[in-house]
């Protein structure tokens, strides 16, 4: 086959009329195809305000609630708790005095005499030093006790002693 | 003021946009579906990228002049053509070769000639296809089809020769 065939056949086909119905078809589709797509924008301007709308209101419900401040636990809002007072009882000191002997089993005095039983010992004596302790005076019991007690407070620097005898005196 | 125009409710610039595209698709329908049926090689292909091109038409058509619609259409027609080819892979095969019988009469001859150059553009890669039909079917210049086809004019005619050796080959091999 030479140029000129081919020439010759690319005219003929070049003048060859197309299928019956298929510009028909053609122009049927592209209408249709158009229809649906404007059905789809008509959808869209109907239903994307309408979700815009629940999604506003969806925020105005919602957004408040998540935007409130937050409370705190209730043992932080509580003011902080009394510490506990330590309670702690010492041993009594032992009461000096000179002519007395405590006998634990009936706690009795026997009381010996000396020479110098005649004298009364007073607060003032000088076997009697030390804060906490209280001395019988002439006709007392014997069994006189004081009771410590020992506070600790926050700071640690600072103790509170408390004393009390018993016949309810303070210190 | 609304009126009723392919199914839906229009208004008149609306109206007016239809009115104008069914004029363009009627001056350049045949154009674009006989271009898309010789580079695809079959009715309803041709049928569905015509539609693809008619449908891009509407969505640009403020943008598209008039005076270049025609070069617009043959670049849309090809590049959806293009499209096509590589989705659908099954185009792009060439099938089997035809037997071809002698005929009597010269008309006849012809027809069938054709025919084997239909066979024969199938089996031309999809740029030397584009050659063919933008130069030798549709009658373009080499520089317009050069532009339709985003290619440089030289390249058109490297496409261009091998497509027709190739084309000669082909016919002239299967014809008794």
């Amino acid at each position: 086959m030479n140029d000129g065939e081919l020439d010759l056949l690319l005219r003929e086909m070049r003048e060859e009329e197309l299928p019956a119905g298929a510009l028909a078809a053609v122009r049927a589709g592209v209408r249709t195809r158009i229809r649906s797509r404007r059905r789809l924008w008509l959808a869209a301007w109907l239903w994307v305000p309408a979700a815009v709308a629940v999604a506003v209101l969806a925020i105005a419900v919602f957004v408040p609630s998540v935007l409130r401040p937050v409370r705190g636990p209730e043992v932080a809002r509580r003011s902080p708790a009394v510490p506990k007072i330590a309670f702690q009882r010492f041993p009594v000191p032992a009461i000096h005095r000179k002519n007395t002997v405590i006998s634990p089993a009936n706690h009795r005095e026997n009381t010996v005499k000396s020479p110098w039983a005649h004298r009364e010992i007073t607060a003032k004596s000088r076997s009697t030093h030390g804060v906490n302790v209280v001395m019988p005076r002439s006709g007392e019991a014997a069994e006189e006790r004081t009771e410590f007690i020992k506070m600790y407070t926050d700071d640690p620097d600072v103790v509170i002693l408390w004393a009390m005898n018993s016949k309810g005196e303070t210190r | 003021m609304t009126l009723t125009g392919l199914g839906a409710d229009l208004t008149w610039d609306t109206v007016s946009k239809e009115a104008e595209f069914e004029r363009l698709m009627g001056l350049h329908e045949r154009l674009v579906l006989r271009t898309a049926l010789r580079l695809l090689g079959r009715v309803e292909d041709a049928q569905d990228a015509s539609q693809e091109v008619f449908l891009r038409l509407y969505r640009h058509l403020g943008a598209v002049a008039e005076a270049t619609l025609e070069a617009w259409l043959y670049r849309t027609t090809v590049n959806v053509c293009y499209d096509l080819l590589r989705k659908r892979p099954r185009l792009a095969a060439p099938g089997p070769e035809p037997a071809v019988e002698a005929v009597a009469g010269e008309a006849l001859e012809q027809a069938a000639k054709r025919r084997l150059l239909e066979q024969g553009l199938k089996r031309l890669s999809p740029q030397e296809r584009a050659a063919v039909v933008l130069c030798s079917l549709e009658g373009l210049s080499t520089a317009e089809a050069a532009e339709v086809m985003g290619v440089a004019e030289g390249t058109v005619r490297s496409h261009l020769s091998l497509a027709r050796t190739r084309l000669k080959e082909y016919v002239g091999r299967l014809w008794p």
